[in-house]
């Protein structure tokens, strides 16, 4: 997770930071998890939060990166920037700040995430739908174009859904039936959410089951060798994706994520409409919850009839990868030499200033 | 996002002799292409084969390949509007299943653009992952969708 972490001030060094940077980053967070004021996200829902954070954490990555030396490649390496969609123009002439003239790269192609999980899936046409750890888009690519009147970012008042929604969901359910984690429950949520949780194809019928027989309950053992069992937990879980109004408490305007993707195909052209639903690309960690994708083919199928759907064919593709499907795909566009509409170098940049990427701000493929 | 690949003059020419129905490839149904360490490359084996029946079961599982599809089909004498008759249609389709590695992936994607650019006159491009979504009804299917 992008997250960072400092230490109370204990006298105990154990608790100290073994790096140069003073803080734990990422997931040394879980090592010691309950020495920390607080740790907060630094990038929500795709826009990062905290700058000074931000920059710590990418030289941090960029000291793992093999066989990277900071001095001599920080002038010849090409970036890519992989952004979520509807990226505000402010936070990108931030990233174009820091890039530029704090780390000082060569040059830098600003990519949007879905296209680049679409085209590592090998597809030029199709619907690319990404539920991240904090955000949840859509986005309509037709022959390699992005349709960007028609892309969609699940929205609401003061929220949105996301792998990291049903972490704490799961924690805080725990917490209702008298089970209290510290810190560390985050991670032991996650544990739980991502072993055991799964999609109903229709919730009232696990609901009935579940009440009828114990068959769908499953133990978990907790760090102390305690064990709890799991049971209605499982199919809510997965439930929160499509109805967060009900199960999270916030009014999520668009609905769930069925609702999304049902009005972003009704917004495309009738023409692509069918090219798009054959071609429901998946991609992020959440979308790799068991039964998922048979949910998702349900839900359209009996959503969309005829007349608005030319054929009534859905097919959704989940991939192994889909979980990174985005960031592989950003890692081939910077390894192959592609040509993209938007280069930006930094000579370019030295000249004009942010205002360089105007022309790309309004443009998405 | 384009990927620069060498599309020879070879592919073009016998793509135009499909097309148009003259010369080498007069009668063949299809040229199937493969791409290698960046150029395109026309799959011999593949090519020689008779219908498309055929060439789904030689497709390799584990590798992509780009196929030039020489489409005709009687149009349906229920749709209202068009008259019936004999149609042509030239169909690019991509053969890309779900084996193959992301990168291989990735350029598959890239390079299709690039080689569609070269050939003229495609009509519609298709996408298949899988055998059972490679039959000539589903092409006719949604060529006629296009059509309209």
């Amino acid at each position: 997770p992008s997250m960072i972490g400092r230490p109370k001030n204990s006298p105990n060094a154990v608790f100290q930071p073994q790096h140069e940077f003073k803080c734990h980053i990422g997931e040394e967070l879980h090592q010691f998890p309950f020495r920390y004021d607080e740790f907060k996200p630094i990038i929500s829902c795709g826009i990062v939060q905290d700058w000074d954070e931000m920059i710590i954490l990418l030289e941090y990555c960029l000291k793992k990166v093999p066989k990277f030396d900071m001095q001599e490649g920080k002038y010849t390496r090409r970036v890519v920037l992989n952004e979520p969609l509807l990226n505000p123009i402010k936070n990108k002439q931030k990233w174009f700040e820091i890039l530029f003239e704090y780390f000082e790269f060569h040059s830098l192609v600003p990519q949007v995430q879905p296209l680049a999980a679409l085209y590592a899936s090998g597809r030029t046409t199709g619907l690319v739908l990404d539920v991240g750890e904090d955000c949840t888009q859509i986005l309509p690519v037709y022959d390699g174009y992005a349709l960007s009147n028609v892309m969609n970012k699940m929205r609401s008042w003061g929220g949105r859904v996301g792998g990291g929604d049903l972490t704490k969901f799961v924690a805080n359910l725990k917490y209702e039936s008298g089970w209290e984690f510290s810190n560390s429950g985050r991670e032991i949520s996650k544990k739980i959410k991502e072993r055991l949780a799964y999609v109903a194809p229709n919730y009232w019928k696990e609901v009935e089951l579940n009440a009828e027989s114990s068959q769908l309950s499953r133990t978990f053992e907790l760090p102390d060798k305690t064990t709890i069992t799991i049971d209605d937990l499982r199919f809510k879980c997965g439930e929160v994706l499509f109805r967060p109004s009900e199960f999270l408490g916030v009014d999520y305007v668009d609905g769930g994520i069925d609702d999304l993707l049902i009005n972003t195909l009704l917004k495309s052209p009738i023409d692509c409409r069918n090219d798009f639903s054959n071609n429901i690309v998946l991609c992020g960690g959440t979308a790799l919850m068991p039964g998922f994708k048979e949910r998702l083919e349900l839900e359209v199928q009996s959503r969309i009839l005829p007349p608005h759907l030319p054929t009534p064919k859905v097919n959704v593709i989940q991939q192994v990868e889909s979980s990174y499907l985005s960031w592989i795909g950003g890692a081939i566009i910077g390894s192959l030499g592609l040509t993209t509409h938007y280069i930006f170098s930094r000579e370019g940049y030295m000249e004009s200033g942010v205002d360089i990427n105007r022309p790309y701000s309004l443009n998405l493929s | 996002m384009m990927l620069n690949t060498q599309v020879s003059d070879e592919i073009i020419q016998s793509y135009e002799e499909m097309r148009l129905g003259k010369g080498k490839f007069k009668e063949s149904k299809f040229i199937v292409l493969h791409m290698e360490e960046g150029s395109i490359q026309i799959d011999q084996n593949l090519t020689r084969l008779q219908n498309l029946d055929e060439l789904v079961d030689k497709l390799p599982a584990k590798n992509s390949r780009f196929i030039c599809y020489h489409l005709s089909f009687e149009m349906p004498s229920q749709t209202s509007g068009l008259r019936e008759g004999k149609r042509t249609k030239m169909v690019f389709i991509t053969w890309c299943p779900n084996e193959v590695n992301v990168k291989e992936k990735f350029k598959v994607a890239a390079t299709c653009k690039t080689v569609k650019a070269k050939l003229n006159g495609m009509s519609m491009s298709y996408y298949a992952g899988c055998k059972g979504e490679l039959d000539e009804k589903q092409l006719i299917e949604k060529c006629i969708t296009f059509i309209k």
